[in-house]
């Protein structure tokens, strides 16, 4: 049995705008001053803290190579790098302001007593995923930003709303569309 | 008669197309409470707004979404700048929000994407009515937000 280790040296990577040049002294003033949480200093567990998956961390790292020199970056690459690697697993959710909503009425759909609801993809790109259960009713808020302006007659189109309502209709003339190809 | 029921790839393409239908809702009223029909046969192209939706029903989740922003006003400092003359004073705000029943089921250090909004970290997974549950924003990158949707600072 041998271990077999590998020891990447890297060279420091400034960053804009978080404080790599400053001193112990003006490191000790923020900490002080704004305790309240972590996930805003530029350590690595400040950016964990602010949702950096650990794997696109590592592939930045590497991908930056073992140079020793030292660079100044933006944040923009290291984040858009993240939001590549999250965005595979990510599962999608739906949520509403809850100050500045509308309360949107639909005559035709059942009240929240039925406990309707619609079965959709936990991620639109990845089936393997599984599905989500999400609730319907008569009922709905929307963004107060969204419904601005708004006017009657307007077709407006929510999200995910699966069209449940069409199904058994629709299911009947794909079975006979189907009996015809037969 | 049971070649009806065959699964066949016409069927499976029109059930992965079903999974896609988007509902569309055609407004009836807007003074005094909005009020619409919904229409299952509309055509989703023709409508201009796309937007997400939540039902109000009981059993929602309350969320609190927190942003951070830079520390520093200044994108680098020079030489002979005082860093204290460039601390951003507003680097954080959290919204009060309402999400998917779903969303009790995360625990801690999930990564999900609230659509039309953004990507989160469950920073604290809901507990109960008064701790409800915590998310970070995480940045994407970008100089915009993915929507209209803005949050209360500027996009990272």
């Amino acid at each position: 049995m041998s271990l077999v280790g590998m020891m990447v040296r890297f060279g420091s990577r400034k960053y804009c705008n978080p404080f790599v040049i400053l001193t112990t002294r003006s490191l000790f003033l923020f900490y002080s001053n704004l305790l309240s949480t972590l996930a805003r200093f530029p350590t690595v567990r400040g950016v964990v803290r602010r949702g950096i998956d650990i794997k696109a961390l590592r592939e930045f790292m590497y991908s930056q190579g073992a140079s020793r020199r030292v660079v100044n970056m933006v944040w923009n690459t290291f984040w858009a790098e993240n939001k590549k690697e999250i965005d595979k697993k990510a599962k999608r959710f739906m949520a509403i302001d809850g100050q500045q909503h509308a309360v949107l009425n639909i005559s035709n759909c059942p009240s929240e007593e039925d406990h309707a609801y619609i079965e959709t993809q936990v991620h639109p790109k990845d089936p393997s995923l599984g599905t989500r259960l999400i609730r319907t009713s008569n009922k709905v808020l929307l963004e107060a930003v969204d419904v601005e302006g708004i006017e009657v007659g307007e077709d407006i189109v929510l999200l995910r709303w699966g069209a449940y309502i069409a199904f058994s209709s629709s299911l009947f003339c794909l079975a006979y569309f189907e009996f015809r190809r037969c | 008669m049971s070649c009806i029921f065959r699964i066949s790839p016409v069927l499976i393409l029109y059930r992965m197309l079903c999974c896609f239908y988007i509902g569309v809702v055609k407004i009836t009223k807007v003074d005094g409470g909005l009020e619409g029909t919904y229409v299952p046969e509309g055509d989703f192209r023709a409508a201009k707004r796309k937007i997400s939706w939540i039902a109000k029903v009981a059993n929602a989740t309350p969320l609190i979404l927190t942003e951070f922003d830079n520390l520093i006003s200044k994108d680098k400092l020079d030489e002979d700048d005082k860093f204290e003359d460039f601390i951003n004073p507003n680097t954080m705000a959290s919204t009060k929000a309402v999400g998917d029943a779903g969303l009790k089921s995360l625990a801690k250090d999930d990564v999900i994407q609230l659509e039309r909004r953004g990507y989160f970290r469950v920073d604290r997974p809901y507990i109960g009515p008064d701790k409800p549950l915590s998310l970070y924003m995480v940045p994407d990158g970008k100089s915009k937000a993915m929507s209209g949707l803005a949050g209360k600072l500027a996009h990272r």
